[in-house]
């Protein structure tokens, strides 16, 4: 299959109902983004995780324009991609050596798709039906446009959170799931650090600094039971838990945005002295890139390479965790007075 | 010729190399001689290479014996290829001093193998699309 021709025929068909779509602005980066979403519940599940991105008052033309549509709305119903086993590869891309320009991220057993046209920064997110989105999509929502808008820019997403005591620079906290990322990003905002990402940030790698994307953040229930009970009230999805992870809307994000990065820190949870170490830049590049590249899989050579100079260019360290949050918190606030 | 292979991408960090195999998920750190020593590559002949390296940078003999042994292995895990004619992009590192102090070291990574392991060929609806009690469950949500 011809990825243009299925782009095309989905662009056609959407666009066809412009007239009916809401636009919503958001920043991402120093950019601007604009959204057209085909209903007002398709719009609240993806804009719980972005609404403080919202801006009304975008000052200049947007780098991206997003359709996110269902079903519901097309006179025409839209058909999966047919993509042979061959073109498609097992984590939902496209073997596609012709063209750089088109990108598919579609995953047989889910009833979505992403869609990008790289030349006219055109993405298409489509759902068959507002109960098909998967329960993680929103959280973070428009993870994988934003990731193909960024491969033509000095912007990465980076598995990683970002926490700043000072509110002048920040720390990153890469690490793979279930290392310790949200808890330490989650403990230190409890504290009164400002929160810039659980999960997933964007940075800037020829400035240094990191931006927010999302206000969510996913902990799993014994996570919450350990380290965060005062979180537990919060948790918008508490009949979901045996499922789902814990979702939690980080509220009243304070109004700064990005943020100079200071240093890498990789939270280790195995026993060893507690406190926070010099590292090598190497265990920084396996903190970040390995699941960075899982998740957004396009152009993976592209990402290595922007991750390769973020860690070349910061400080990199460990942090053996200590098990109670007044000591980890205690240890930062000394670790941030020295750098 | 032996070259690294296309699908590897590499960093150079201070004294220690970085790679990543970007088709399988697999992560590599190499540290010690052997980093100073595949920074000539690509060559044609390894047993001239190496001979020419230990001679000019006057390495033990067990070393010599790591080296092949890391060879092997990088050649076995295909993160090096032999092929016979020169490729057309080449990496290019230069270190600013062997370090000896350390033995060859390499050391596989493979935390992300085992999610790259999905089956995404499912049955479908007339549409295209997989049929519903097909439909994977996932908690990780990542």
């Amino acid at each position: 299959m011809v990825i243009k021709e299925y782009f095309d025929d989905v662009y056609n068909t959407i666009i066809e109902q412009k007239n009916y779509y809401e636009k919503t602005c958001v920043a991402v980066g120093e950019h601007f983004a604009a959204i057209y979403t085909s209903d007002k519940e398709l719009k609240r599940i993806f804009f719980y995780s972005i609404a403080h991105l919202i801006t009304y008052n975008a000052t200049s033309l947007s780098s991206l324009t997003i359709y996110c549509i269902t079903d519901d709305i097309l006179e025409k119903k839209l058909k999966a991609p047919l993509l042979s086993p061959e073109e498609l590869s097992l984590n939902g891309t496209y073997n596609n050596s012709n063209s750089d320009r088109y990108y598919i991220f579609y995953q047989p057993w889910l009833h979505q798709i992403y869609l990008y046209d790289s030349l006219y920064n055109i993405a298409i997110y489509w759902v068959k039906n507002i109960n098909d989105i998967p329960w993680w999509e929103p959280t973070f929502s428009f993870r994988i446009i934003f990731h193909w808008w960024s491969l033509k820019t000095p912007y990465q997403l980076i598995h990683s959170g970002a926490i700043s005591k000072d509110g002048k620079k920040s720390f990153l906290f890469p690490a793979p799931s279930g290392s310790g990322k949200s808890t330490t990003t989650l403990q230190l905002w409890l504290s009164g650090c400002l929160y810039l990402g659980d999960d997933y940030i964007m940075i800037d790698i020829e400035k240094n600094k990191v931006y927010q994307l999302y206000s969510t953040a996913k902990v799993e229930t014994e996570t919450l039971d350990k380290f965060l009970p005062e979180l537990k009230e919060k948790i918008i999805n508490k009949n979901e838990l045996q499922e789902q992870k814990g979702i939690l809307h980080i509220e009243n994000l304070q109004k700064i945005y990005s943020l100079p990065i200071a240093g890498i820190i990789t939270p280790n949870i195995s026993p060893g002295r507690y406190g926070i170490f010099e590292c090598s830049k190497s265990t920084a590049q396996l903190a970040i890139a390995p699941t960075t590249l899982h998740h957004l899989p396009h152009n993976r050579e592209t990402s290595f390479s922007k991750i390769s100079k973020l860690v070349q260019t910061n400080k990199t360290y460990i942090w053996n965790l200590p098990p109670l949050r007044d000591s980890l918190v205690k240890q930062f606030c000394q670790f941030d007075l020295n750098e | 010729m032996f070259y690294w292979r296309k699908s590897i991408a590499i960093e150079l960090f201070d004294d220690e190399f970085l790679l990543a195999n970007l088709d399988t998920g697999l992560y590599y750190t190499l540290k010690g001689p052997a980093v100073a020593f595949l920074t000539v590559l690509p060559f044609a002949d390894f047993d001239k290479e190496l001979e020419n390296f230990i001679e000019k940078n006057d390495i033990a003999k067990e070393e010599k014996l790591l080296l092949s042994k890391i060879w092997s292995e990088l050649l076995e895990q295909e993160l090096i290829t032999n092929y016979p004619s020169k490729p057309v992009n080449t990496y290019s590192f230069t270190i600013d001093r062997l370090k000896t102090a350390q033995h060859s070291n390499l050391t596989a990574y493979a935390d992300m193998k085992d999610l790259l392991l999905l089956d995404p060929i499912h049955e479908v609806d007339t549409e295209g699309w997989p049929k519903k009690n097909e439909t994977l469950t996932q908690k990780n949500g990542n």
